[in-house]
């Protein structure tokens, strides 16, 4: 099988010199060994569970998961609130992919011209960098502090940080890809936006769906999370509920986070299929 | 040879580098309008840098090359592609999309932006590459996925993207290289029967020389970057091919080398 010539020695020759020494390799893999064990000695653990009936809470808390409270007017409140937890997700989600799109785009350099192709990249991954730098609770906090408790808040709190995420990973998928079948476009007379349609987009469709569905089931425990700054939903019914000590009420509710993500889970792989196909 | 009627190309001591490798040593090629020319020669002879060359895919180093009497590198990318258009061994199509989209894609040096984009929701010309599907006998097949053909399939509907750009030049760069004989040989006749048909310049490397020879009007042989002989392939002999392919000591010496860069 070796027909096919080799054309192209001075990438090969670029691409063989970024791979470092074998020897090198070893070395730094020791490095960041030592550097994880020292990282263990940094953390004071003090003791396990430093609360005096520590354990017991812990007893209690695994007793209202193995039997959660299943009286209506929980069971409602359940609902209501994981509605509301869907609907954070659902709305930042959406936030986060018409952020996270275009500029994934614009980062990966696919239709820039290549005069400001390097800046293109530079200026887009820059500013997803900073988008995700900050995390979707301490946004949110920002946000309860210049908006108030309201929707908007855990919207944008989420919508933010996950458009860097899902830019940054849009942006990566679009540019690696074998390039032939993007030249065999270019010589069919097809453009940048062209090629970024009939080829690069179709060729990492199955990627970008499975990767923004695992992102949905993220922004699903951080809506859940939301609850815990004031915003409602999963995570503020069971901040109530631990401190009324109910634990079984508890247990009701991340029930009902466990279900949601299963039922993502479920759907996600659905959709995964309909697109691999 | 008409008067007035530009060459499809014209290669004037044409080089190319890669690095301190020499791909093309000075070359001096040309090929009329409807000719049928197939490039051999051994690996490395410089076969696939002077086809990317001619499809404007590489830019030379040295020397000019013309396409159609214009220099490849000044045509914009949609005048050029209608003017010359390529298949290669990999086929290289996208293996998620469809067949029809596959094909359609030959139309996107002629389609405004607008159009292109709609046509991937509403495919614009179905029946079109119906026709052409069967010309390159894949009839009903365009609403498969491509990754789902075989590779004689997957080089045919590369064909029949092909013929939908219509470019006036065809290239092939090993076309039949990863196909069976018995397809191979179906898929060169094709290739230049399809070609004839419709007035096309046609010029695809080849590894069988006796392809070349049964179907082919024209051989231009390469080798070590340079044309070694360039002649009616009727009137190619035995022995000059087997000079061509024969390695020489300091080929045989660097064998090793040879075979790893190949693979």
């Amino acid at each position: 099988m070796t027909r096919r010539p080799v054309e192209l020695p001075a990438v090969a020759a670029r691409a063989l010199d970024g791979r470092p020494a074998p020897g090198g390799r070893g070395v730094l893999t020791v490095i960041l060994l030592l550097t994880l064990g020292w990282t263990a000695f940094q953390v004071d653990w003090g003791d396990a569970v430093p609360r005096t009936g520590g354990l017991g809470v812990l007893r209690s808390l695994l007793g209202g998961i193995v039997r959660p409270d299943l009286s209506s007017e929980t069971l409602s409140r359940a609902v209501e609130a994981t509605w509301l937890t869907i609907v954070y997700a659902v709305a930042g989600l959406t936030l986060a992919l018409a952020l996270g799109l275009p500029l994934g785009v614009m980062a990966s350099g696919a239709i820039a011209p290549p005069r400001v192709r390097r800046a293109s990249m530079v200026v887009g991954r820059g500013v997803l960098a900073a988008m995700r730098a900050v995390h979707e609770l301490v946004w949110a906090w920002l946000f309860v502090v210049a908006v108030g408790l309201s929707p908007a808040a855990a919207v944008l709190a989420i919508g933010i940080p996950y458009g860097g995420i899902l830019g940054r990973i849009y942006a990566d998928l679009l540019n690696d890809l074998p390039e032939a079948p993007l030249r065999a476009l270019r010589v069919a007379g097809a453009g940048r936006i062209e090629a970024l349609a009939y080829g690069r987009v179709p060729m990492t469709l199955p990627d970008l769906v499975a990767y923004t569905f695992y992102r949905f089931e993220c922004a699903l425990r951080a809506s859940a999370i939301m609850g815990f700054v004031g915003l409602g939903g999963l995570g503020f019914e069971i901040q109530i509920a631990l401190a009324d000590l109910d634990y079984r009420q508890v247990g009701t509710y991340l029930a009902a986070l466990v279900l949601l993500i299963a039922a993502v889970e479920a759907w996600s792989a659905l959709v995964r299929n309909e697109v691999a196909r | 040879m008409t008067e007035g009627r530009p060459p499809a190309f014209e290669a004037r001591a044409l080089e190319k580098h890669f690095g301190a490798r020499t791909a093309l040593a000075p070359l001096d090629l040309r090929i009329e309008q409807g000719e049928s020319v197939a490039l051999v020669g051994p690996s490395g002879s410089g076969k696939t840098t002077l086809l990317n060359l001619m499809a404007g895919l590489l830019a030379p180093d040295g020397g000019e090359l013309r396409l159609l009497g214009r220099p490849v590198q000044d045509w914009d990318r949609r005048g050029r592609s209608a003017r010359v258009g390529m298949m290669h061994q990999q086929f290289d199509l996208v293996p998620n999309l469809s067949v029809l989209h596959n094909v359609l894609a030959g139309n996107l040096g002629r389609w405004s932006l607008g159009r292109a984009l709609r046509s991937l929701v509403a495919p614009v010309g179905g029946g079109e590459v119906e026709e052409v599907l069967a010309e390159v006998g894949l009839e009903g097949r365009a609403r498969e996925r491509t990754s789902r053909l075989s590779g004689g399939e997957q080089q045919r509907v590369a064909l029949a993207r092909l013929l939908v750009q219509n470019p006036h030049a065809l290239l092939a760069d090993e076309p039949v290289s990863s196909l069976d004989p018995a397809r191979a040989e179906a898929l060169v006749e094709l290739l230049v029967r399809l070609a004839s048909a419709g007035g096309h310049t046609l010029v695809a490397s080849l590894h069988t020389v006796e392809l070349a020879r049964h179907h082919f009007a024209r051989i231009v042989a390469l080798r070590d970057g340079a044309v070694m002989f360039d002649r009616a392939a009727a009137e190619v002999t035995s022995g000059e091919l087997e000079m061509l392919y024969r390695l020489e000591a300091a080929d045989v010496a660097s064998g090793t080398a040879a075979l790893t860069e190949g693979v």
